[in-house]
């Protein structure tokens, strides 16, 4: 999907048209299992929701043969496309050390050489009983990215066929039954982008109490002032896409009323109002700070012991 | 410069051995699978409105209301997913997951399930017992059984009524706490 919207990104839409072509059986595949295209409704705590179809395997192989043999030839065709590799070489460039620092994840960390990757890291699901390689590229732009990418389709349809040949047989829910309330867990799970941290804390009557969600979006987009920088305004739109970014994945705040559960989202006019409040009477009690202690070097802030920052250093 | 026309011919390769592919979606109808899973439809000649699905729906969309002798049951789907937890909870299969896909509307009221049912009060205090529904469901599941009890009397009562009539023992008669 991220290799048709990035070509569209740059003018190049005949890619982006069959790179979603191929991608089609994908989506018919996963409403014939799971009974829809996006949103699947499978996971539960405990397991599934529902086994797949009887018929799976025979439905599943001819597709993922099919995309692996036209993603190949593909692959094949971009490779040698020198106007391709002019405009992505060279272009939104995370260096190892940016990368670090701003803690970017998944195929944006991948493509600036930094080897990381939960399902090799911290093993989840059935990750530890099958092979894959970790697909790290060097170059650091955007060239680098896409790489990454094409090579994870590559080993995620290696990953298809060692999970369809090791299924086992069983239930499809764990049996459970009171599960303790007020107890915290966490999970680090690889989705496309990166890694999505879950924490979830258990309630009473067996519902979770409270779930909050981070995707790896949030950590990427924290890059772009960086990889902007000295760049040119018409290579800004597939830099912020070549981090494949997912905006809604990221807006999720909403305040809640303890007392009266009302929901309010703030509207980025209110948010901005706060920021600026919030700065410029951090910077007036700054200025008063100084003035009483009789300092005249305005310039140096004193250091502020502000509790609210602590948990956000990473 | 060479090896850029092989490229540029492989990608007019891959545009020609793909041929059309767009369907003819709008002027035709798209076929859906069999597993596909449509907006909910709600069979109200089924259901008894025992809650079952709104405690089963993860999003919490589904709510009871009691007012006036009515108990409402109310579907909000506009953040529904489809996940077919309310149509599995369902113990009388009152709920089905149609194909219905393309739900787009300006009218949030298109999207929106409403269901009545009369409330069945005690006739000793006048305290819920549930829906006549419900009550009616019980009532036929017992004929059908092979127990013959004189339930019948209990039907109209609610469970402190209930326990007050079947324990004659003043110290047992406690009261239930809903």
């Amino acid at each position: 999907m991220w290799v048709g919207l990035a070509c569209h990104f740059i003018g190049f839409d005949t890619l982006f048209m069959q790179s979603w072509r191929i991608r089609e059986p994908v989506m018919w595949l996963t409403e014939y299992l799971t009974g829809n295209r996006k949103t699947y409704g499978m996971n539960k705590v405990g397991g599934v929701a529902r086994d797949l179809p009887s018929d799976y395997e025979e439905r599943i192989l001819p597709v993922i043969g099919t995309i692996e043999t036209e993603t190949l030839g593909v692959v094949d065709a971009i490779l040698g496309d020198s106007s391709l590799q002019a405009r992505l070489a060279g272009t939104g460039i995370i260096t190892p050390e940016d990368a670090r620092a701003f803690c970017v994840l998944g195929p944006t960390a991948r493509g600036s050489g930094v080897d990381i990757d939960a399902r090799r890291d911290h093993p989840f699901a059935a990750y530890d009983e099958v092979e894959f390689e970790v697909c790290v590229e060097q170059g650091c732009d955007i060239w680098a990215r896409t790489l990454v990418r094409i090579r994870e389709t590559i080993e995620s349809i290696k990953i298809l066929r060692q999970l369809l040949d090791k299924m086992p047989d069983g239930p499809v829910m764990a049996e459970f039954d009171e599960i303790p309330p007020y107890r915290v867990g966490i999970s680090s799970v690889e989705a496309p982008r990166g890694e999505v941290h879950h924490y979830a804390m258990t309630g009473p009557d067996n519902r979770p109490y409270r779930w909050r969600v981070r995707a790896p979006s949030y950590n990427n987009l924290q890059v772009i002032p960086s990889m902007l920088r000295g760049q040119r305004i018409a290579d800004a739109p597939i830099s912020v896409g070549s981090l494949d970014p997912c905006f809604s994945c990221t807006e999720r705040m909403a305040v809640i009323d303890q007392d009266s559960g009302a929901v309010k989202v703030y509207k980025q006019e209110e948010l901005l109002e706060m920021f600026n409040r919030d700065v410029i009477a951090r910077e007036r009690s700054d200025r008063s700070n100084l003035l009483d202690q009789g300092d005249c070097f305005v310039g140096l802030r004193p250091p502020r012991n502000d509790s609210r920052r602590g948990g956000d250093d990473v | 410069m060479f090896k850029h026309t092989i490229s540029e011919l492989k990608e007019a390769l891959v545009c020609l051995k793909a041929g059309q592919v767009t369907l003819p979606y709008p002027f035709e109808p798209s076929i859906v699978e069999d597993t596909f899973r449509g907006r909910p439809v709600l069979n109200t000649r089924k259901c008894m409105c025992c809650g079952a699905c709104a405690n089963a729906c993860p999003a919490r969309l589904i709510t009871l209301t009691d007012s006036d002798g009515i108990r409402a049951l109310h579907f909000e789907l506009g953040r529904c997913t489809y996940c077919g937890n309310c149509r599995d909870a369902c113990p009388q299969e009152a709920i089905e997951m149609s194909t219905q896909f393309e739900t787009a509307t300006a009218n949030p009221d298109d999207i929106v399930i409403h269901a009545e049912f009369y409330l069945q009060t005690c006739r000793e205090c006048g305290a819920v017992v549930g829906t006549q529904r419900e009550v009616d469901v019980v009532r036929e599941k017992l004929s059908n059984s092979p127990v013959r009890t004189n339930y019948a009397d209990y039907f109209d009562l609610c469970i402190t009524c209930r326990r007050k009539q079947a324990i004659h023992t003043p110290s047992l008669t406690l009261e239930v706490v809903p």
